[in-house]
Formats: C-alpha cells, structure tokens, sequence
C-alpha cells in the first residue's frame, strides 16, 4: 500500500486544528488567470501541509469549478461531474433538499446569479490576534493581485467541542488508513485513504478518477474535493419544541433532543448508555459501537436519529456484515466549524433553554472531503439524511438537518412540510409527527483542495 | 393468488412520425396521473408503465426501425389487462399507435390484436419484489397502516400489553374502518428451488437404474467437458474484449443530465438501459443461459423481496431484442439512480456481471461473474452511457418503498393471525 505523502497534502486533510479556535474562510474572486496564478504563487509557500502540527496558524486553499476553468481551461481528464456543475443546479437541488426553506435562490452566498467564486482560503489561528495577524499577511497581496474578497465567513469555536443546539459534535471521524499506525480503531472505521485523497486505493480497492492536466500532470494526486456549506440553526426553535413536547420539563426536553440526535449533549451514545446519560466520562468521545448487536429494532437508539442516519455503522437491513461494508463506502472526513456567538457561553442545554437568545445569526460551517461527491456526501445527504424510506422507515427524514418536501416541479415550489420522528420502543413505537425544520442552508460550493506539488503547478 | 405479469409491446414506428409521437409522449409525461391521452390514475390493473423510443439498430451500414416500447407489469390476465387499457383510454392509445406501422384505430378488438402481435414473449428474465399483491391490495394495506398509525398517534398504547394493544387495534379498525377488515388477507405461495433439483437428482438416478450407470456417468463427463471447452473459450474472450475507458465527452454529459431531469421527484426511480450484446452465438448462448437461471431463481429463491441481497426492486425485466443483437433492461425501483447501481456493486456484483458481461464494452471480468461491476466508477460510467431516457413512467404506488409494501402485507397478515404475546411483540415492531 501506497503510504500517505503528508507533505504533499494540505494539513486540513490530516487534522481538524483542534487548538486553532479562530478562523476565517475568504470566498475570493480573480480579476484574471494571470493574477490568480501570481496570488497562488505568493500563496503557495504559506499553505499548511499535514507533514506536522501546524503550530499557531495554519493557511489552507481549495478552488472552485470557475476558478479551476481560469487555471487550466483544457484538461486531460476532467473533474468530475458534479464538481463541475457546481452544487446549485436543479438537479442538485433534489439530492440536496436546497428547497422551500433551503432554496439556493435564498442563500446569502453561491447562488447563480452571485459573482463566481473562484477560491477560498482558510486560515486558522489560535488567537483572534493571531489571526488578525493572518489577515494582515494576506491583504496586502490582495490589494496587489486585483483579488476580491467576496465574503469573509469567520468562525469561533464553541466549548467543549460543541455545536450551537449544544451538542458534543465531531465525534465519528473515519481514520485513515494510511495513518493507523498512529490512531487505533475498530475495522469498521478504518477507511480507505482513496476515499478521502487521490492518488490512493478507495473501499473498491480502485484508484479513484482524479482530474489531469493536458500534459499529463496527476492534477488531482494528494488532493480532495472539499463541500462547504453554510447552515443556519434555529437554537430558540429548536429547544422550544423540545420543551412544547414535554410540558417544559428540562430533563424530558433534553431526553427527546438525545433521541433526536442520538447522542446525549456530552457526548454518550444512546446505545450505549440507553434511557439516561451515564456521566461516564469515557464514553463522551465513545464511536466504537455498532446497532446491530444491542440495538438493532432502535429501541435505545431510535432507527431515524442524525447519527444512525449519517453513519448506519452495522445496523442496515439486519445484515450488519454487508451493512458495515455499504457504510464503510459513503464516508466523508469532516472539519465544519460553528458561527455565531454561542447563547449561553457554557453550552450547556439547561443554560442554553434558560437564556433569551442572541440577535445574530448561529449556525455551521459544515466542510467535509471526499473523492467522490456523487457516492460520499451527496449519497448520505439524499439516501440517508433526506430519504424518508431510510432502513425500513416510512416518513422520517433526519429529524435535525433533513428536509420533508416535495422538490418542485416545473420549477413550482410546495410549501415546507412537517416531518415524522419514530421512536422504537417496546411494547409499540412513540411517534412526533409535526418536527419542523431546524437548520436553513444559506450557501455553499464545491471545491477541489490541490496538493502542494499541484499548487505549484498550477501557478506556473 | 393474484399473479403479476410483463407487458412488452415494441411497435415500430413510422420514420416520419417520430416527433409528433415524441410530443404525444412528453405530454402524457408531464401530468401522468391526468391528461388528455392517458390518465393512468383510471387504471386499475397496472403497477409500473413506461413508454419509450428506442433508436434503431445500425449494422452493416444500415438502419432497422425506431421501436416504442410499451411496458407494463399488470395483475390478471391479459385480455383484461388490454381490454382494460382501450376501454379506458382508447382514445389515447389510438392516437399513439397511429404513430406506429400498420396500425388502424378501429377499436377495441383492433387494439388487442395489434398489441399481441407485437409482443414481445415472456422476458429472458423477470424479477417481481412483491409477489402476490395486487395493485388494489397494496393500497388496502397501506390505508390499514395508516389506520393503525392514526390511532397509535391518538390514542397511545404504551401502557397496555402487546397483547392487549394488538386486541384493541383490531377493535378499533372493526369499529371505524370496518370495509378495511373486509375479506381475508391476501394468501400467497412462493415456490421454492426444492422441487427442481429434486427433479433433476430423480432424472439423473432413473438414467442411472433404466440404462446403465456407466451411461450416467459418461453424460456426465461429457457435460463436464461442454462446460471445461465453454470455460476455455470464455477465459480467452474475457482477457481480450475491449472494456470501456472512462472519458468525459460533452455529449456524454448531456446525455446524463437530460437523463437526471427526470430523476428523483418520488422515493422511486426506473432506469432503462440498452447495450448492444457482444456479437457471435458464443456470449448469446451464454447470456440466454445466465438470464434463464436469474428468472428460475427470481421465482423460487429471490421471491421474498430481495433481488440478490437488492431490497429496492419493485420489478425488473431483461428483455433481448432485435434478434438477439442487444438486450433491453427495464427496472423500477427505490431511492436514487447512485445507491441503485451502489446495491448492484455492494449486493448483487456477480449476478448482474454474469449478465452483463455479454454485452459491449462492459468492464473487464473474471470467470463470467467476477470483477465487471465491483470496478464501481467503470461500471457506473458503462451503464450511464448505455441508460436511454423514458418518454414516459407511471407508478401506481409512488409513495411506498418494496420494503414499506411487504411490511403492510405482513402487518395486514398479523392482524388476521392469531398471536402469543412474544409474535404479537414481534408484529407491533412492524408499526
């Protein structure tokens, strides 16, 4: 096996920057290819690679389909598909759940008829000032360039690793193979690094297609595509049903949101510590569990919960064999960052149901890497988190990010529909049939993140 | 039992018709359950349809006729089945078959003859999810559950037993749904692959005991070495056949999003695929061959609503057409175009090469049944460039998935059985 060339690949890839808690993504646009590739030029020798810990700052690049047409308008194998398209198509829209409430023709940014973004640059700090300093690094090369700054999206990070319902999130990573000799873990999270980066073997044992350049240049080697999205959450919405739901009684309200999620706020599994949060700490950071064993009906667990749908581990079809296989194929690396001033600064759900809530906006940058779009994250966005059928479900889209509409047709949109949220039990299932929407997509893109060797090449 | 059926009409059709067949089609397409040629909603027999063009043949420099392909998968008999469609929209079809050589719209019995005299005989292969429901009884059970979940909704049951819970469901649907406790559920009978080999094991012994043991023996080795010839020639072709490079042409490109136009407004989706088959009788025989064991065991093994280990077909049929020069697929079934052919390379790698195999340009295999598909991005690239657009596709039950149908049936089936409390838990998991 072909073993990680981490200096080749942008550090993002390789790690979160756990330390680096400050962050800013530059949506940015060229005035021309000559002035975008004298940018990539300056910038070149700043990027991060996965080689070592970046220490207090970390630059990171990724190109749109637009951007990549002004670098090499003529390729020897393009990019595929669904990078080219974009993620805003009518089709798209259909995969995605970008309608009604989530439609691209809404967004604050990447819709059609917004300027192109041709790249975003990442930049992570360990301070604010640290990354006032990053900005300032950056600007004045800017300024010289001609490059505009479409949209600066700046991002903080919560405590305690959590997302603004107040969740511990960014638990179920894959590990990579090629890095296994530093992380342990169970077969089943083991993935294939094809998956994530090209150049190496995906879960089909294949090299995965990846773009070249006319002269033959492995463009797309050590690279991944990037998705990004910006989501919106409504916390007061979101605690508020929880709290109609049980006669605003705190703990029921918190019970249902676990259920809802499929995790407590700290972190614990349901399946493995069912009816009530243990307080173990161990288990906060728990992801070696499977369904299919304890809780293959959903009855700790419920079948529709966010995390069973986003990763159904062994637990499809009662077949955990072939479910552990399918799952292990429609993985995607995550690094999504929040936005937004948390509302209550211990994002604990007691104090975030207590609070009166901020005036600005909270939400999530979710950003994920995968080689294939079309088989990784578009798959697990349509098949599992939208998909009412999911497993042997009925009418139960992901009870937290999914979208129960009808697309439009002839471009007629319908209106927003209220979802159904399962709960297995025993001796007969409960069952919420009025959950409403939660999370508002309000942008995002599809990127290609270069290696280092392919930045080079393209600034040439 | 209620027996569901294949219908495949190719009809030529008349060179200078096409486009006015073209629009006649896309307008049916457009509003499918009601418009002016066909209201599929009036329909009652059948479960899946499609209309499609199929572009002519060319061989040897010259062109055969474009076909329609008109299928259906109807319950009953097909006299009904015809007489069914002409009296309910014989306008419609009249005006669709006039597009069509030697056609005359003169009614009923016309129609009925046309229609059979241009069918095409059984599929070379065709797999049913659901076995033994109709059309009408996927719909009773689907208004039961709904039923069930209403009261469940209003009235919560978790403090009684299952058994308890079980009694007062029924008494509730006696009460307030008394046309849906109507008549006894549906009883189906799947066959299974005992009998045929035991007919096979019986003749292979009476050869044995009528004539000589040393005659079985020697059919035998003589089958074995058809097969050890057959084998050699195959392995030969598979490491020389071209197999498909993966290129991304612009025509290509609008081929597929005029085929994703159409894709993923429901829960189901159909995919029709035309290949041509690998030419000379050697890859014919051996697709007539594979395609004739997947039928004999889509009726006696894969009858349970898994096709392989697939849970998402409603129904799929392989069809060989024009002489035996290409094959024609047509499927219905769950979820998106991507996890559809994902399950066929995660669940079903080797039947579906086995298949496919024989035909043009398909990525490279081993031993007839092996590599082809798991070579996913290939594979799904070869059946995007083979995948033709259908002009029209009627579903009779675009809400439910094969699994949600046979989960009514055996929810219906629960409520007429009588139960412990350990298979009553078991039932209520189903709610």
């Amino acid at each position: 096996m072909k073993s990680l060339d981490t200096k080749d690949i942008q550090g993002l890839l390789i790690r979160g920057y756990k330390d680096l808690t400050e962050s800013d993504f530059l949506l940015c646009q060229a005035p021309d290819g000559k002035r975008l590739k004298l940018f990539l030029k300056f910038l070149a020798p700043l990027i991060t690679s996965g080689h070592a810990n970046p220490g207090e700052r970390a630059f990171n690049m990724a190109m749109t389909s637009e951007g990549m047409e002004l670098l090499a308008p003529k390729m020897g194998k393009d990019f595929s598909i669904e990078f080219r398209e974009g993620m805003v198509s009518p089709f798209r829209q259909r995969i995605l759940g970008d309608y009604n409430s989530n439609a691209y023709e809404n967004w604050d940014w990447g819709k059609p008829k917004d300027p192109d973004i041709h790249f975003i640059l990442m930049m992570y700090a360990s301070s604010k000032h640290r990354l006032k300093g990053c900005s300032d690094l950056v600007n004045s090369k800017v300024l010289e360039f001609g490059i505009t700054v479409l949209r600066t999206l700046h991002s903080q990070k919560l405590p305690n690793e959590k997302e603004h319902f107040g969740f511990h999130d960014g638990i179920s990573q894959p590990t990579l193979k090629g890095l296994v000799q530093k992380r342990t873990d169970h077969p089943n999270n083991i993935i294939a690094d094809g998956e994530f980066i090209f150049g190496y073997e995906n879960e089909y044992d294949k090299l995965p297609t990846s773009p070249t350049l006319t002269d033959g240049f492995n463009l797309g080697e050590n690279g991944s595509y990037m998705v990004f999205r910006q989501i919106k959450q409504d916390v007061k919405g979101f605690w508020k049903y929880m709290m109609d739901k049980r006669n605003s009684e705190v703990k029921d309200a918190i019970q249902l949101a676990s259920a809802i999620v499929g995790r407590y706020p700290s972190g614990t599994p349901l399946v493995l510590s069912p009816g009530s949060d243990k307080g173990d700490p161990a288990l906060h950071s728990a992801n070696n569990f499977g369904y299919y064993e304890h809780d293959k009906h959903g009855e700790k667990c419920p079948i529709g919960s966010h995390i069973r749908k986003a990763n159904p581990r062994d637990g499809m079809n009662e077949n955990p064999k072939e479910s552990s296989i399918v799952s292990k194929r429609h993985r995607i690396l995550r690094r999504g960052r929040p936005y937004g001033e948390p509302i209550a600064p211990s994002m604990d759900p007691e104090d975030i149901i207590k609070a009166s809530g901020s005036e600005t906006e909270t939400g999530l940058y979710f950003i994920c890497f995968n080689t294939n779009i079309g088989r990784q994250f578009e798959f697990i966005q349509q098949q599992w988190m939208n998909n009412k059928k999911f497993d042997h479900l009925y009418n139960d889209p992901d009870p937290l990010i999914g979208i129960d509409g009808k697309p439009p047709v002839n471009g007629i949109q319908k209106p927003d529909q209220l979802g159904e949220f399962t709960v297995q039990q025993c001796p007969v299932r409960k069952k919420l049939t009025d959950v409403p929407q939660f999370t508002f997509v309000k942008g995002g893109a599809y990127f290609f993140m270069p290696g280092l060797r392919a930045i080079n090449k393209l600034a040439e | 039992m209620i027996y569901q059926s294949p219908l495949t009409v190719l009809a030529p059709i008349i060179p200078d018709r096409l486009p006015a067949l073209r629009s006649i089609l896309d307008t049916i397409n457009k509003e499918v359950e009601e418009n002016e040629f066909i209201s599929f909603s009036k329909l009652t027999t059948i479960h899946f349809c499609r209309f499609v063009i199929i572009t002519p043949l060319n061989e040897n420099g010259t062109s055969g006729p474009a076909w329609l392909a008109f299928s259906t998968n109807y319950d009953g008999e097909l006299d009904q089945h015809l007489n069914e469609l002409y009296s309910k929209a014989g306008n419609g079809f009249d005006q669709i078959y006039s597009q069509c050589e030697n056609y005359q719209a003169s009614g009923s019995a016309q129609f009925v003859g046309y229609m059979k005299a241009h069918m095409m005989p059984f599929p070379n292969a065709f797999y049913i999810g659901h076995r033994g429901l109709s059309v009408e009884t996927i719909w009773k059970q689907s208004k039961i559950r709904k039923a069930i979940q209403e009261f469940l909704n209003d009235q919560p049951q978790d403090a009684n037993k299952p058994l308890q819970i079980k009694k007062n469901i029924i008494n509730h649907l006696k009460l307030k749904h008394p046309q849906l406790m109507e008549g006894e559920p549906p009883a189906i009978h799947l066959k299974s692959l005992a009998l045929p080999i035991l007919i096979t094991l019986v003749i292979l012994l009476a050869i044995g005991f009528a004539f000589s043991w040393t005659l079985l023996l020697w059919f035998l080795l003589a089958l074995l070495g058809v097969i050890g010839l057959l084998y050699v020639l195959l392995r030969q072709k598979e490491n020389s056949d071209p197999q498909i490079e993966i290129k991304d042409e612009s025509e290509l490109v609008s081929n597929i999003s005029r085929l994703t136009a159409n894709e993923d407004f429901t829960v189901q989706n159909q995919l029709t695929h035309l290949v041509t088959i690998k030419s000379g009788w050697f890859r014919l025989f051996l697709l007539k061959l594979v395609l004739w064991g997947i039928n004999v065991l889509a009726v006696r093994e894969f009858n349970k609503g898994k096709l392989g280990n697939i849970p998402t077909i409603h129904f799929a049929r392989w069809v060989i057409i024009d002489k035996g020069r290409r094959l024609l697929f047509f499927s219905n079934f769950d979820g998106s175009w991507e996890s559809y052919l994902g399950d066929f390379v995660d669940k079903a790698a080797v039947g579906l090469t086995a298949v496919w195999s024989n035909t043009d340009l398909f990525p490279r295999t081993k031993n007839l049944a092996f590599q082809g598909a798991t070579d996913e991005e290939r594979f799904k690239y070869w059946t995007r460039v083979h995948q033709i657009p259908t002009q029209v596709w009627y579903s009779a039950y675009k809400t439910l998935s094969v699994v949600n149908v046979i989960n009514n049936n055996e929810i219906h089936q629960g409520l007429f059985a009588e139960m412990n409390e350990e298979a009553a838990i078991k039932w209520l998991r189903k709610l």
